[in-house]
């Protein structure tokens, strides 16, 4: 017999957990659109039976559905999870809806990171070009990450100590990259500023399970303290007598948003928007409760980079569409509605 | 000191700066240009030479010009005027002896013209050489040590084109690229205004139908007619070569897929590729499809997009680029053995070992900068070759491309700049 | 439950609140008065866990610093004077939320169950759906209350709950307070302005003045015109009402040399 509790609960939830249902189908679904569509015409099916029986099919088409489709839409799903839940939690534990990895600066550090392979290290180890940018930039990521924890250790930790230092070193980073370009031989600026453009021309089954391994162990790491993040939301000093030590439970945050970020960025390079509009759209459908604020950013995430992807290749048949251009074109208005539209409570 | 003493003390030094700007203004005018029109008349030439000769041989105290003003009165009234390749009509003195060239890549075009002793003429460039071609610079200075000296003046690619600094190396002419028309307006205003001609030709923007017209033009105003006509007629032997025989064949052949790319950052990722510019019109002329039309200009094409279009042929243009240690290296300063290896690192490309070109071996690497130079005709003549291999199995692009640099070239022909992928790799 | 506090200092931005303070509560409501600045939010607070001062404090007998960490989070709850919301949040989470550092991914049934009683406890079950956001001070006081009680502390730590409430809710609320601190034999630590509402319900009034205490006591034995006087440098006159609660009426500030200001601030 379900107790009138059980009951009210229930109806708190029971909408939440139908928007998680809906979403992961329209992921799915976003999925399979992603690898049905791409500058070769292979009709629907052709892509559809390779997936299912490699062999039987000629070699052109399986390269191109498992060496080039299969893993760039993967890692848009991957990426964009990784990113709308780094967004998410930035959000939360800086209590700011404009905070993203991207305004605290760990992706403008990523791109530093990037270009200074690129200008100085790049051709150092022949062959390992990618990679050697792909680390550069998960090191810096790490290295603004590190910045910020100290400032905050020295001046208390405070939100508003982090979002000033994170702001600056975007705006650093931004100086250092465009200094960068400067200094660059119009090579490897071409180089740097496709990277900042952001792209899935990089992925391959190992940075899918690079980012994937990341991902389902960093994301359950932050879902243990899913009731401890939502009790955030009641101000500092009753989340301290509720016996939550806040400090921690931001340091432990943050390291793994820059985690996230810097796997996800290292990759496919900058991608603006998806760590801002996926978590304003995600709580506003599910409200604070972390148990689905963190799932449905997620879903809202991969669902919007897939679409972006999907978008860049119908209007960029032949050549490659800068996945970041596509995010922002996407991500701008429907940020103006959610600002133009929402109740004041939200925010 | 008081207000009324500041004040006129200030305005004291504003007059006497004034005054010596329009001096400076003044002294870069063209010496015995009287009434100030930056030419000199048959009038104003008389007045300068009757001057001189009365102050020299008459003993007449008269103002004149010095010896060596008055022969640059001189040099600016004898002139002749040509229509350069931006239809524009252009004065130069009949001696140029100072010129800028306002894209140090023409070194090539230019010592093509004036032979051995080029750099006499040269007396400042852009830093395009040095940027962009490392290896032909680095050759010219085993020969010419002197090059180095020449004073840079910016580039107009990366906006640093330093007009002030060309007007005070005070030369008679600049050649600038048509590409750069639009970029250079304001700088071409200044220069003119200042009294220095520019003449704009191309090799680049159209380099098929503007080569001969540009050698042509620039041999006309460096007074190098002969070797002008010469060069452009040996380019219009080699460009024969190919068209003669193209104009002759049948209509039933199948048209060749090409897919070129700028092979500036290895296999690893993929380069520019050329739709309208560069490789691209020569690919239509030669009535290949270019699979790359329709990209964005110098954007990347889709590596599935490749895959699928299956080209028969694939060319990796190839430059000088030290820091990338696998890119397609090609000019004066590799070998057979190392460009070979670069280009076959392409052929490592994920789903590469599918592509009929890599299974035919049809893949080769041209040096970009045969595009865009007075020897663009070697270009057309790998791609022939490469399209119609039966058709022109007679034709060795390299070796006419060694033959213009022994016949009109200071520097040897050195390095690799046309290459096939040679023998089966391992896969 | 008894409350201890030993060789009590804490120093906020290297400039010393409290130093070297002692004191004993037993009773059921103490009401904590004083000046701004007197310190009054700054203890609760170190009571309550949330600053970390030096000393001792000893819950019944027991060390604080002994206890298990869930045991103490269980012991003590804590109000702190603006409770401020940011994000939607219905009144049911926040109540689960009280439980927010022992409660699991998955909501059992004994976690519902305290939040259903709670809600029926303080007679807001209609407000369960509501989201805090929309309802008046008054009702989010109470749903703040329902918070604290979820885990049925032993102690309860106020600061000025009635900040802002009008003059019904400011009675109703300290009847509830009264009523849980007797049925469910808590102690009841309220910081306060209101020196007469302090009389009324307090059993023990401690007054603070400069981050030390100055008395403490029954009302009637504390509120004095000595006391007020030199504490908040105002004269007041005490009269005492048929209920034998003091009745203080502030009549004029004192004024010393240059001291108003300081008094008030």
């Amino acid at each position: 017999m379900k107790s009138a509790n059980r009951e009210t609960y229930n109806a708190i939830i029971k909408q939440k957990s139908l928007y998680l249902i809906c979403f992961a189908i329209a992921v799915f679904l976003a999925f399979l659109t992603d690898i049905a569509v791409g500058s070769s015409s292979l009709s629907v099916y052709d892509v559809f039976s390779t997936i299912i029986s490699p062999h039987l099919n000629n070699p052109n088409t399986n390269i191109i559905v498992w060496d080039f489709r299969l893993p760039k839409a993967l890692m848009a799903i991957i990426v964009g999870a990784s990113l709308a839940v780094a967004g998410a939690e930035v959000q939360t534990i800086l209590d700011n809806p404009l905070a993203s990895p991207y305004t605290l600066g760990i992706s403008a550090a990523a791109g530093f990171g990037a270009a200074l392979a690129v200008v100085f290290g790049l051709g150092t180890i022949p062959f390992a070009g990618s990679i050697l940018v792909s680390i550069n930039a998960f090191i810096f990521s790490f290295i603004s990450f590190s910045i910020i924890c100290l400032i905050a250790k020295i001046k208390n930790a405070s939100k508003e100590i982090m979002i000033l230092t994170g702001v600056s070193l975007l705006f650093l980073f931004q100086a250092l990259i465009s200094l960068l370009e400067y200094l660059a031989t119009d090579e490897q600026l071409q180089k740097i500023v496709f990277w900042l453009f952001g792209s899935f021309e990089n992925s391959s089954w190992s940075t899918v399970l690079i980012c994937f391994v990341i991902f389902i162990v960093i994301v359950p790491l932050l879902a243990i303290d899913s009731w401890k993040l939502t009790a955030l939301k009641l101000g500092d000093e009753k989340a301290k007598s509720l016996g939550i030590n806040v400090e921690k439970l931001r340091l432990k945050v943050i390291i793994c948003v820059t985690i996230l970020t810097a796997s996800a960025v290292c990759f496919v390079g900058t991608i603006g928007f998806v760590g801002l509009v996926p978590p304003h759209i995600a709580r506003i459908l599910t409200g604070e409760d972390q148990r689905y604020f963190i799932p449905l950013s997620a879903l809202l995430g991969s669902l919007f980079l897939s679409l972006a992807s999907i978008g860049g290749k119908i209007v960029c048949h032949k050549g490659v569409f800068p996945i970041g251009i596509a995010t922002s074109m996407i991500g701008v208005p429907f940020f103006l509605s959610l600002i133009i539209m929402k109740r004041s409570e939200s925010f | 000191m008081n207000t009324t003493v500041k004040r006129r003390l200030f305005v004291g030094i504003l007059l006497c700066f004034l005054i010596s700007l329009r001096i400076c203004v003044a002294s870069a005018a063209i010496p015995g240009d009287l009434n100030n029109d930056n030419m000199i008349s048959r009038a104003e030439l008389s007045d300068a030479i009757i001057s001189y000769m009365k102050f020299t041989y008459a003993g007449e105290s008269v103002k004149c010009l010095e010896k060596d003003m008055l022969r640059e009165t001189a040099r600016k009234h004898f002139t002749i005027t040509v229509t350069d390749l931006a239809g524009r009509e252009v004065t130069v003195p009949t001696r140029v002896e100072r010129v800028v060239l306002g894209q140090s890549l023409y070194i090539q075009e230019f010592a093509a013209l004036e032979g051995e002793n080029f750099t006499e003429k040269i007396v400042g460039w852009g830093s395009e050489l040095e940027t962009y071609d490392m290896d032909t610079y680095n050759e010219y200075l085993k020969k010419y040590p002197e090059i180095e000296n020449i004073p840079t003046v910016g580039s107009l690619n990366k906006n640093t084109f330093d007009t002030e600094a060309i007007i005070s190396l005070n030369p008679d002419l600049v050649i600038m690229p048509l590409m750069m028309k639009d970029i250079a307006q304001k700088s071409t205003e200044n220069l003119e205004n200042a009294g220095i001609p520019v003449l704009f030709v191309d090799f680049w923007k159209d380099p098929l139908e503007n080569t001969q017209k540009s050698i042509l033009v620039m041999g006309q105003v460096l007074g190098r007619e002969k070797r002008a006509e010469d060069i452009s007629r040996f380019y219009g032997e080699q460009m024969d070569k190919v068209y003669s025989v193209l104009n002759s064949k049948e209509e039933n052949d199948t048209k060749q897929k090409v897919y070129v790319e700028y092979g500036s950052f290895g296999p690893s990722q993929y380069g520019m590729t050329f739709s309208t510019s560069n490789w691209g019109p020569m690919i239509t002329k030669l009535n290949g499809i270019n699979i790359a039309e329709g990209v964005a200009s110098m954007a990347p094409i889709d590596p599935e997009y490749l895959l699928a279009e299956n080209p028969d042929i694939i060319i990796i243009a190839g430059q000088y680029w030290p820091e990338s240690k696998d890119s397609m290296i090609l000019g004066y300063a590799t070998n057979l053995t190392e460009s070979r290896k670069r280009l076959q690192g392409f052929c490592t490309r994920s789903g590469w070992n599918t592509l009929n070109a890599v299974k035919n071996n049809n893949i080769h690497g041209i040096h970009q900068g045969i595009s865009y130079h007075i020897y663009n005709f070697a270009g057309i003549q790998a791609l022939a070759k490469w399209m119609y291999p039966e058709k022109f199995a007679d034709l060795d692009p390299e070796a006419n491309l060694r033959e213009f640099h022994e016949r009109y070239l200071p520097i040897d022909y050195n390095g690799v700049w046309i290459l096939d992928i040679g023998e089966a790799q391992e896969k | 439950m008894k409350l201890e506090i030993n060789n009590f200092s804490f120093s906020y931005n290297s400039s010393l609140i409290f130093n070297e303070m002692n004191f004993k509560i037993e009773s059921k409501i103490t009401a904590l008065i004083g000046p701004n600045a007197a310190g009054k939010s700054t203890l609760l607070k170190c009571i309550a866990g949330v600053l970390d001062p030096k000393g001792t404090i000893i819950f019944d007998g027991k060390n604080v610093k002994s206890f298990e960490k869930k045991d103490l989070i269980r012991l003590r709850s804590y109000l702190p004077q603006e409770s401020k919301i940011t994000g939607s949040l219905t009144v049911f989470e926040i109540l689960l939320l009280g439980m927010a550092n022992s409660l699991f991914w998955k909501v059992n049934e004994a976690d519902l169950e305290a939040v259903s009683n709670v809600l029926k406890y303080l007679g807001i079950e209609d407000l369960a759906l509501r989201s805090i956001n929309e309802l008046s001070g008054g009702q989010k006081q109470m749903v703040f209350i329902a918070q604290s009680l979820i885990r049925d502390p032993k102690l309860l730590l106020m600061d000025e709950p009635t900040n802002g409430l009008d003059l019904k809710y400011q009675l109703e609320l300290f009847e509830l307070i009264q009523k849980i601190t007797l049925e469910k034999g808590m102690t009841t630590i309220i910081a306060l302005h209101d020196l007469n509402l302090a009389a009324r319900f307090a059993d023990n009034i401690v007054v603070m003045s400069k981050g030390e205490i100055y008395a403490s006591g029954s009302p009637s034995s504390v509120l004095t015109q000595k006391t007020i006087e030199s504490v908040y440098g105002i004269n007041a006159r005490i009269s005492i009402d048929e209920d034998g609660v003091p009745w203080i009426k502030p009549i004029n500030s004192i004024k010393n040399k240059g001291s108003v200001a300081k008094n008030l601030f």
